[in-house]
């Protein structure tokens, strides 16, 4: 009786830890690349989606734009209708950071127990997500932040808080996101689900060769949210779906690609070197 | 019976602990931190630990010369000596700039392999990743993978050169060519010309110290092929971080002969 009063125990003791249902299974693997054949991302307050030349002008009164970001998009709003190029992280070689980097058309995925790395094709930067651990005490503002990831059931989940504010590298404006230094980004990663539908752009020859396209391979789905009651009164979130690649990264150098005569004084250079 | 539930119940209850300890947690992150959640099949583990050689490393020495194996200087021929005479005077004059330590483009190799910033090596399967802190460089190297074709190599010419890997016992040989010639050998100016080809063999010392030999030929600008040895310790509590040109970055004054410019 009493034996069996240690069992009713220990089994309730057990089911108060409570635990997610997918706890331990095996976590998919994303290595690899993926490609999505369009440059920048819808916004909410964006009113002609992903093209480039997407315009916010009559996204101003969205009610979830702080008044100091509106004035932000709307400066470089003017100076794009003016013909002048709008500064930004990628046409100045910065670190363009979470979430502008997703704007750019290739990833690919390191995966390993303890980190995953991402590669961004095309400015040719990276950032690690440190898996299964807390972000730590004191977080130092730094270009991409810090991320920390798990895996819940088949999603890569990516919290990344520490996202520096930087208004010099043009990360902040049209194409940027404007956000203050309280920036908390999730990141959700997935391969759709074969009931599912892409919404990946039809490849145009444009970023990536459309034939390294792996035929029937998984489409990787990015979900990101950004919230930030500093810059927007609500959190929004945008769905980004990559086709899987064949080919590789290649070496991307920004500074050597900056033709505009205006731009090319913004570049970061160093007066002095380090050593 | 209640002998089966008791084994049950522990066993349910020591499951339940270690599945709660890897951290499989919700919202931000994971709170604790823990063993690594189990891995499918296809991510890549070393097969021996001599194989495994990925990590934060960083040399604990500095050159701004190359170190040749063996002693002596650059075996340069007189193509070689000419262009070498005419950076150095350029770069003295002012009249050329390195471009390295103030544009911050990548270093090329095997200048790379000297610098006193920590790099990252990653293994995942069929591919090798080297990630410099310095200039935010990034070598993706596929395993046995042939070079890419001769045209490829002259039309779309790296910094880095294009580079594979293979395993030759427990030392990862990674070749490359393909290179473009606007990199220097070391911080003197040393040249090369863009139909270098370099071989390098990594290889575990121990447990936390890893050696990289690289040898360096190209016929157009040396008498001979020469190679050169690096040496890193690992540094598991480092985390390579973000690189902007002038910025300020990590103290490296700790490195053997590295001069900060003050």
């Amino acid at each position: 009786m009493s034996r069996w009063f240690t069992a009713a125990s220990i089994i309730a003791l057990a089911s108060a830890v409570a635990l997610p249902s997918w706890a331990g299974s095996p976590v998919p693997d994303f290595n690899g690349v993926y490609g999505r054949d369009a440059h920048n991302y819808p916004k909410p307050y964006m009113t002609r989606g992903a093209a480039r030349n997407a315009t916010i002008t009559d996204g101003y009164n969205n009610p979830i734009l702080k008044p100091w970001v509106v004035e932000l998009l709307r400066r470089d709003d003017l100076v794009e209708k003016n013909g002048h190029p709008t500064i930004t992280a990628h046409s100045t070689c910065y670190p363009e950071g979470v979430p502008y980097v997703f704007g750019g058309t290739q990833i690919q995925i390191l995966q390993t127990p303890s980190e995953i790395t991402t590669i961004f094709g095309d400015p040719g930067q990276l950032r690690t997500i440190y898996m299964n651990r807390p972000h730590s005490k004191h977080v130092e503002p730094s270009w991409y932040g810090e991320s920390v990831g798990h895996f819940e059931r088949d999603t890569l989940v990516v919290d990344t808080i520490g996202i520096g504010v930087h208004p010099e590298s043009g990360s902040m404006g049209f194409f940027g996101t404007p956000h203050t230094g309280a920036l908390h980004l999730i990141e959700r990663y997935r391969y759709l689900r074969p009931d599912e539908k892409s919404t990946a752009p039809r490849p145009k020859n444009d970023s990536f060769d459309a034939d390294a396209v792996i035929k029937d391979g998984k489409v990787l789905r990015l979900t990101f949210t950004v919230e930030d009651p500093g810059a927007y009164r609500k959190p929004w979130s945008v769905a980004l779906d990559y086709l899987p690649l064949s080919s590789r990264i290649r070496e991307y150098v920004c500074a050597e690609n900056v033709r505009d005569k205006d731009l090319a004084p913004l570049l970061p250079t160093a007066d002095t070197p380090d050593f | 019976m209640p002998k089966f539930g008791v084994a049950l119940a522990v066993a349910l209850l020591i499951t339940s602990t270690a599945e709660a300890q890897r951290g499989g947690g919700r919202g931000r992150g994971a709170q604790e931190d823990a063993a690594p959640a189990p891995s499918a099949g296809a991510i890549y583990t070393a097969p021996t630990p001599a194989m495994n050689v990925s990590g934060v490393w960083q040399t604990e020495s500095y050159s701004p010369k190359i170190q040749l194996t063996g002693g002596g200087d650059l075996p340069y021929n007189d193509k070689g000596k000419a262009a070498y005479a005419m950076n150095m005077a350029a770069l003295k004059n002012g009249s050329m700039r390195d471009e390295a330590r103030h544009l911050c483009v990548p270093d090329g190799l095997p200048r790379m392999l000297g610098n006193p910033y920590p790099f990252q090596l990653i293994q995942t399967p069929g591919q090798v990743t080297i990630v410099y802190e310095l200039n935010h460089v990034i070598r993706i190297i596929p395993m046995d993978k042939p070079l890419p074709n001769a045209h490829e190599l002259e039309v779309a010419p790296y910094y880095s050169g294009h580079s594979v890997a293979h395993w030759d016992g427990d030392t990862l040989v990674i070749e490359s060519a393909g290179f473009n010639d606007k990199t220097f050998l070391d911080a003197t100016g040393a040249p090369h010309s863009d139909s270098m080809t370099t071989v390098e063999r990594i290889k575990k010392l121990n447990d936390t110290r890893l050696e990289d030999v690289i040898t360096v030929n190209d016929p157009e600008m040396f008498t001979r092929a020469w190679s050169a040895r690096f040496v890193y310790d690992l540094h598991p509590e480092i985390r390579i971080e973000d690189y902007v040109c002038g910025e300020k970055h990590r103290d490296i004054s700790k490195v053997r002969g590295v001069v900060v410019p003050r």
